[in-house]
């Protein structure tokens, strides 16, 4: 048991003062000459062992009226868990995730599982009298410190964000931060609905979390605060896709939308709202079974009145918009609308920069065809020697086969990658020492036969395979020449020989990859078994034109949203100049990671949570166990809105003992008087 | 009768003086050597009239009631009732537990003031008066003797008496009971802490050779209250081991062993036709003492 002032405990030898006192009492008896000793004789005898036991019973009731008081006066608390709390009151790392699940209610409109794990935080910590609380937060993931817990209830970083947590990351951070600073608290608090998407149970970061939190100083101890009640009356909805198309002498807009629930209910029809330039439609969508989808919704699209009334007068050129689309409510406010951007596809812009002109000519030919007809597609060829001067402003891909960019020239590549573009560099003939992002070409190698990839990526990235599952050819490719490669990255295909064919460097943003060979056919026959080389680089051009296009739809908090690049460069949100133009008032620190629409120099950005968010499983126990095996961990099941705390002064069932104790202790001393000889004096006592 | 009266501090003239109106008498026929006051089984001379009886040759003729003869032609004698002594043996517990008083006077004392004024009275209307004084034993006997040269050996007796021993009243009455050859006013003062079922073997002994008993039970106020408040140490007056107890813990089962107690002696009194006189020692020994003879007057005439 715990207690808030353990020092009064040091009263607790008062505790053996009722048996002093009756020592004492029996150590001052009288002595007295007595006649009538057969009297005595019997009812010793018969009393002995009712009086005994009487005597005991009284004895232990006082002492124990005497210990609740002193325990009340300690204030004992509740949770037995908490023992080890006693002596962390210094301060305590509280991480919190903000995932949209997390918003969950009860019931609809109650309080979220967010507010109830805050207020129950804030109620042990301010219990257990802790003076310094740091919060790591799953939006920011930086360590903030509080000058007292019931901050944590007033605090902008701690309301709900549509972004997904990463508690890996946040217990590393919290490592990080108890290995800084040494005197801080011994105790990790995480309020989480312990899901798997949040918790991601195979990252490899969890060994080495667990292995820190091992070696701290201190003896950490984690409370897990988890609200595991997946809820089964919630309803999602999400805009997959929302798109521009001309019809007639005007424009509609395609709407894909989804709709999902946690349960089979039977079937349902539900209303969805579409909110686009002010103005509101309602669908009806049946919901039968778990889930609905409705495919290219149409609706008609005023362009330039919907600029108009958006207020942006970027997007009346650029032919873009945004929309919002929302169900009745219910127990999770935070999954009942999606925003959504859309505008005219821009040109399919790529800068082709290659020596040799066979390579040129095929992947001329390859960048050029665009995957639609209602698609725009360019390719500018430019010389090496002139690639100085190059525009890439709307440029979604650079495929680049030649010596690699050095000094003004790599400079320019590289601003060009941070805003979101992608880069193939192909091998030059004559490879140079230099190298970008880290890699470098080695020396040429023919082979004879050829040589087949053996193994690549085919479950995601630009090698991944067709929507309908079939994999691309990639092992019928026929590699006759390939360049070396030097560098650290992610190889998407290998050769037998385990050397890399292509080669993604790390970015945070954009794309930097590396191809082993050229679709020369003196090199290989990637020009004459064209479908690998034409869905490898129209893919890149779809990533790059993500960055370029005048409207698109991203995952709140991912690496490529509008904060995630202002970071990069140093600068704030201000300084990139997005601003929020739709959706619920947000701090501005944190604009990408709240759902709603942004806006930039007439360009859109829609965020929403990820969609892995609406279907990512609750870990069990069990796994969680697991993933802090060897720690110390408490785990402790919450309920959104559950009015009860963590912890809690248990001083009233101190007294309530106290008061029973002295009751039992007067009704076993009152003087017991044996029927019928209720004596009011000798004579009357007397036959 | 009396010479040394001032030595005499159990004794009380005055008491002695207003109790002198009422006669000690026997509930029982009493076999005395002289005439006296209380009813003899045998026929005697006084004036009151008990029977008549046939003549039968040899019976004194004076005694013929010559009226009776003139009327009926037939010879009777007329008897009267008997007019005798009695013998007064004073039983006297003598055990340490007599030693015991909590209200100024001791139950040694109390029973010093019953018997000596009881020996004084009967003294008095010419009774014989022996005393026995009994802890384990007989301490001091003397036999019933009328003259009041022997009052003062009774009186000096209950002077010296000290409360001391063990009790073995029960075997000391049978004794008495055998020893006493003609009928007898037994009066006993004790405070009977005894094995009722041995008191009334002993009672009955006596019954069975048809003396009078009277008992004076003789109790402290605090042995029937028992009011201690504090943890106390008995130290047994009889000599037994001594008992700590608290009083407080004890005092209701120590009221149940009283009153079992009491409940057994009055049952055994009431079986055996005893006088039983229950005194406590805050009592007026004087009212005691009127109680006990006005009591004995009202029941006198049974033969």
């Amino acid at each position: 048991m715990t207690f808030l002032q353990p020092w009064l405990l040091l009263a607790l030898p008062i505790v053996a003062l009722p048996v002093i006192i009756h020592l004492v009492n029996q150590w001052r008896f009288q002595s007295v000459e007595w006649a009538a000793m057969r009297f005595l004789l019997a009812a010793k005898a018969l009393s002995r062992g009712y009086s005994r036991l009487r005597q005991w019973l009284i004895l232990a009731l006082r002492m124990l009226a005497v210990a609740a008081a002193v325990f009340a006066v300690s204030r004992p608390l509740s949770r037995g868990w908490l023992a080890s709390l006693g002596g962390d009151r210094a301060a305590a790392i509280v991480l919190l995730d903000r995932s949209p699940s997390m918003a969950q209610a009860a019931v609809a409109g109650g309080e979220s599982k967010l507010a109830t794990a805050r207020r129950q935080v804030v109620s042990a910590l301010e219990t257990l009298g802790t003076k310094r609380v740091i919060l790591i937060d799953s939006v920011t993931g930086a360590p903030l410190e509080l000058a007292a817990p019931r901050a944590l209830a007033a605090l902008p970083e701690t309301e709900p964000a549509a972004a997904a947590a990463d508690l890996p990351k946040m217990l590393q951070a919290a490592c990080t931060h108890l290995r800084a600073d040494s005197s801080a608290a011994g105790s990790i608090w995480i309020c989480s609905d312990q899901r798997a998407d949040d918790w991601k149970p195979a990252d490899g970061a969890w060994p080495a979390i667990r292995q820190q939190i091992a070696a701290l100083p201190q003896g950490v101890r984690v409370n897990l605060l988890a609200a595991t009640d997946p809820g089964d009356d919630n309803l999602a909805v999400r805009v997959t896709k929302a798109t521009l198309e001309p019809q007639g002498k005007g424009w509609e807009l395609l709407l894909d939308l989804v709709l999902r629930r946690q349960r089979d209910r039977g079937p349902v029809r539900v209303p969805v709202s579409v909110e686009l330039g002010g103005a509101r439609s309602t669908i009806e969508i049946e919901l039968v079974g778990t889930e609905a989808i409705l495919a290219r919704h149409a609706i008609p699209v005023d362009v330039a009145a919907l600029a108009a009334s958006d207020g942006e007068p970027g997007n009346l050129a650029q032919g873009s918009g945004w929309g919002r689309v929302t169900i009745p409510a219910d127990i999770n406010p935070a999954d009942n609308e999606a925003y959504f951007t859309f505008g005219k596809a821009p040109t399919r812009r790529t800068v082709l920069v290659a020596e040799d002109p066979r390579a040129r000519g095929a992947l001329e030919l390859v960048a050029g065809i665009p995957p639609d007809k209602l698609l725009v597609a360019a390719v500018d060829r430019v010389a090496p020697e002139e690639a100085a001067g190059m525009a890439l402003d709307d440029v979604a891909l650079l495929l680049w086969q030649a010596p690699l960019p050095e000094g003004d020239l790599a400079a320019l590549v590289e601003r060009f990658v941070d805003r979101g573009g992608e880069v193939v560099f192909l091998p030059p003939e004559v490879p140079t020492g230099a190298s970008f992002a880290g890699i470098g070409w080695g020396l040429w190698s023919e082979h004879s036969p050829p040589l087949q990839p053996a193994s690549w990526r085919s479950d995601e990235g630009w090698l991944a395979g067709t929507l309908t599952g079939q994999a691309l050819p990639v092992g019928e490719l026929e590699i006759r020449r390939v360049c070396g490669l030097s560098g650290a990255g992610t190889a998407l295909a290998t050769l037998p020989d385990d050397r890399p064919l292509l080669l993604r460097a790390a970015r945070d943003r954009g794309a930097v990859a590396f191809l082993a060979t050229t679709p020369s056919p003196r090199d290989s026959d990637l020009a004459a078994n064209g479908i690998v080389l034409y869905c490898l680089v129209q893919r890149a051009i779809d990533e790059g034109l993500a960055a370029v296009g005048p409207a698109r739809m991203a995952d709140a908090g991912e690496p490529a949203g509008p904060s995630a690049r202002a970071e990069a460069r140093g600068a704030g949100p201000a300084a990139d100049g997005w601003r929020q133009i739709a959706g619920p008032p947000s701090p501005s620190t944190e604009s990408g990671f709240h759902p709603g629409v942004l806006a930039s120099r007439g360009r859109l950005v829609a965020i929403n949570r990820p969609a892995r968010e609406d279907v990512s499983p609750v870990l069990a126990d069990e796994q969680i166990d697991t993933l802090f095996q060897g720690l110390l961990l408490s785990r402790f099941e919450q309920q959104a809105g559950g009015l009860g705390n963590l912890v809690e002064e248990v001083w009233r069932p101190c007294l309530v003992a106290l008061l029973l104790a002295l009751a039992a202790e007067g009704l076993l001393s009152l003087p017991h008087v044996a029927p019928g000889i209720a004596v009011r004096s000798a004579r009357e006592a007397l036959p | 009768m009396l010479h040394d009266r001032a030595t005499r501090t159990f004794l009380d003239s005055g008491m002695l003086s207003r109790l002198a109106a009422v006669p000690l008498l026997a509930r029982r026929p009493m076999i005395g050597g002289v005439s006296g006051r209380h009813t003899s089984p045998h026929r005697g001379s006084s004036v009151e009239f008990a029977e008549y009886r046939k003549y039968v040759p040899g019976d004194d003729l004076r005694r013929l009631d010559w009226r009776v003869w003139g009327r009926t032609d037939r010879n009777y004698v007329k008897e009267y009732e008997a007019d005798t002594n009695l013998r007064l043996c004073l039983v006297v517990d003598s055990s340490g537990s007599m030693g015991y008083g909590s209200t100024g006077i001791t139950r040694i004392e109390f029973a010093r003031r019953i018997a000596g004024t009881l020996a004084f009275l009967a003294c008095r209307q010419g009774d014989a008066v022996g005393i026995s004084c009994v802890a384990e034993s007989v301490v001091r006997n003397l036999p019933p003797r009328r003259n009041p040269a022997h009052l003062r050996l009774v009186l000096d007796a209950l002077e010296e008496v000290r409360p001391q021993g063990a009790s073995r009243l029960p075997q000391v009455l049978h004794e008495i009971a055998e020893t006493v050859r003609q009928r007898a006013l037994v009066v006993i003062l004790s405070d009977l802490f005894m094995e009722p079922e041995e008191l009334a073997g002993a009672l009955g002994h006596l019954r069975f050779r048809r003396h009078d008993v009277a008992l004076f039970h003789l109790l402290d106020p605090q042995e029937i209250r028992f009011d201690f408040r504090r943890p106390t140490r008995f130290l047994d007056m009889e000599g037994g081991s001594p008992l700590f107890a608290d009083p407080l813990d004890i005092s209701a089962r120590y009221q149940q062993a009283l009153a079992t107690w009491l409940g057994a002696i009055r049952g055994i009194v009431l079986e055996q036709g005893i006088d039983h006189q229950q005194v406590s020692l805050d009592e007026d020994c004087e009212k005691v003492l009127a109680r006990f003879l006005v009591g004995r007057a009202t029941a006198r005439g049974r033969r």
